[in-house]
């Protein structure tokens, strides 16, 4: 009986007041062999499979890469340059310039399989620096946001858990919006849309930077289909997160400026 | 057999449940994951009551509830409750057929289910489908196999 009022009681106090950070510290202290055992076969069969990929192949992934490694240095160069440019004719124009934030690689270890919550773990924690809130995005768009961080590792909401949200702009036309996750792992939805308004499908929403949580400007997802339907007041938008939510190992934490600089 | 290794024994079985969990399942599949945990702490408390009891059950999820990363003390809950009617069962148990059997585990499976699915809905987390029973379906075919394998190693432990 008691243990039932203890529970209730942990439920409540986590749930609500998100007290129970130092217990939760402790117990993932003890629950971390238990992840590493799972997640090591894993890991090793994959760098089992990399050692017996072809010759072939590699010789093939090796030129592919060199190949975009030489366009991308070359999209550098113009952004180098365009970016100058925009520190320069911000300071013309006396607003403040915004700093380029940087990025660290981690691995995902591990993902929740708890239906209810769509997390992943990633393997650097408080000792590596990493800070509730952080922004996670992967090559081609957003992943989530750090909620929890543990001595050795963290914990990554995705945008795809249906209670979250984040503040987006239409790249086409600048419109702004709010994107929330729908608890399925491939479709976001776009909230409160008026009848009215100016999208297309395909169109490409980034972050806006307004929620003060991510910097603005990185790919979110693109419209995949709107749907009016004439007894709602708002149409429904479904988009496709630009991030592989369910394919990548690595991802890259992104560390903000500091604070004021934005 | 001294009582520290079947303590150690039943751990395993625990930590080997523990890991199944959260195995890494492809996304659409990871609803239809069967309840390895709730099948072992439900054998246990049929096979050694006097070792395996409540408090066990409640330590159990709440590691779990760790591992998921939910909210702390849901799935404790969930297996309490369980073990709790688990109890109750375990001399009949025996007495009964293998296919009433099988339907009590469902009916374990499901409390436990509802259990953690009050909890959520309580807490504002649904996502309103029917899909939170999918693990009790998966348990009951995971049942039969994991009752013969323990069994197998229990007696080598216990007798």
């Amino acid at each position: 009986m008691c243990l039932v009022v203890l529970s209730i009681v942990l439920i409540v106090t986590d749930a609500r007041y998100h007290r129970l950070d130092v217990v939760r510290g402790y117990l993932s202290l003890i629950v971390y062999p238990i992840q590493r055992m799972v997640d090591t076969p894993i890991r090793l069969a994959g760098t089992v499979m990399q050692y017996a990929s072809t010759f072939n192949q590699l010789v093939n992934e090796n030129a592919d890469l060199k190949y975009q490694a030489f366009l991308q240095n070359a999209r550098l160069q113009k952004l180098l340059a365009l970016e100058a440019e925009n520190t320069r004719i911000r300071a013309l124009l006396k607003s403040s310039h915004r700093d380029m934030e940087t990025h660290r690689v981690a691995e995902i270890i591990r993902i929740s399989s708890d239906p209810f919550l769509h997390c992943i773990v990633l393997n650097k924690g408080a000792k590596q620096g990493v800070l509730v809130g952080e922004p996670v995005i992967d090559a081609k768009g957003v992943i989530g946001e750090v909620i929890e961080v543990q001595p050795l590792t963290s914990r990554v909401i995705l945008l795809t858990d249906a209670n979250y949200g984040i503040s987006v702009e239409n790249l086409r036309n600048g419109l702004r919006g709010i994107v929330v996750g729908t608890g399925l792992s491939n479709t976001l939805a776009l909230q409160h849309v008026a009848n009215t308004v100016d999208l297309k499908i395909g169109d490409i929403l980034v972050t806006s930077g307004l929620d003060g949580r991510y910097p603005p400007g990185y790919p979110v997802g693109h419209i995949l289909q709107i749907e009016h339907d004439p007894s709602e007041s708002y149409v429904s938008v479904k988009i496709k997160p630009s991030a592989e939510l369910d394919r990548t190992r690595q991802v890259l934490l992104v560390e903000r400026p500091k604070e004021g600089s934005l | 057999m001294k009582k520290t290794t079947q303590w150690m024994f039943i751990f395993v079985t625990f930590i080997a449940a523990w890991a199944l969990m959260i195995l890494p399942i492809p996304n659409e599949w990871h609803r239809f994951g069967p309840e390895w945990l709730t099948l072992v702490v439900i054998y246990w408390i049929f096979v050694q009551p006097q070792l395996v009891g409540i408090a066990t059950a409640w330590c159990v999820g709440l590691v779990m509830d760790s591992l998921y990363g939910g909210v702390l003390g849901q799935y404790a809950l969930s297996l309490m409750t369980v073990a709790f009617f688990a109890r109750f069962l375990r001399y009949r148990i025996r007495l009964i057929p293998a296919w009433q059997q099988w339907l009590a585990i469902f009916a374990l499976l499901g409390v436990g289910e509802c259990v953690l699915f009050l909890v959520q809905w309580m807490i504002g987390h649904t996502d309103k489908t029917v899909y939170y029973l999918a693990p009790v379906l998966s348990s009951m075919i995971g049942w039969p196999w994991i009752r013969r394998l323990m069994n197998f190693y229990e007696r080598k432990v216990f007798v």
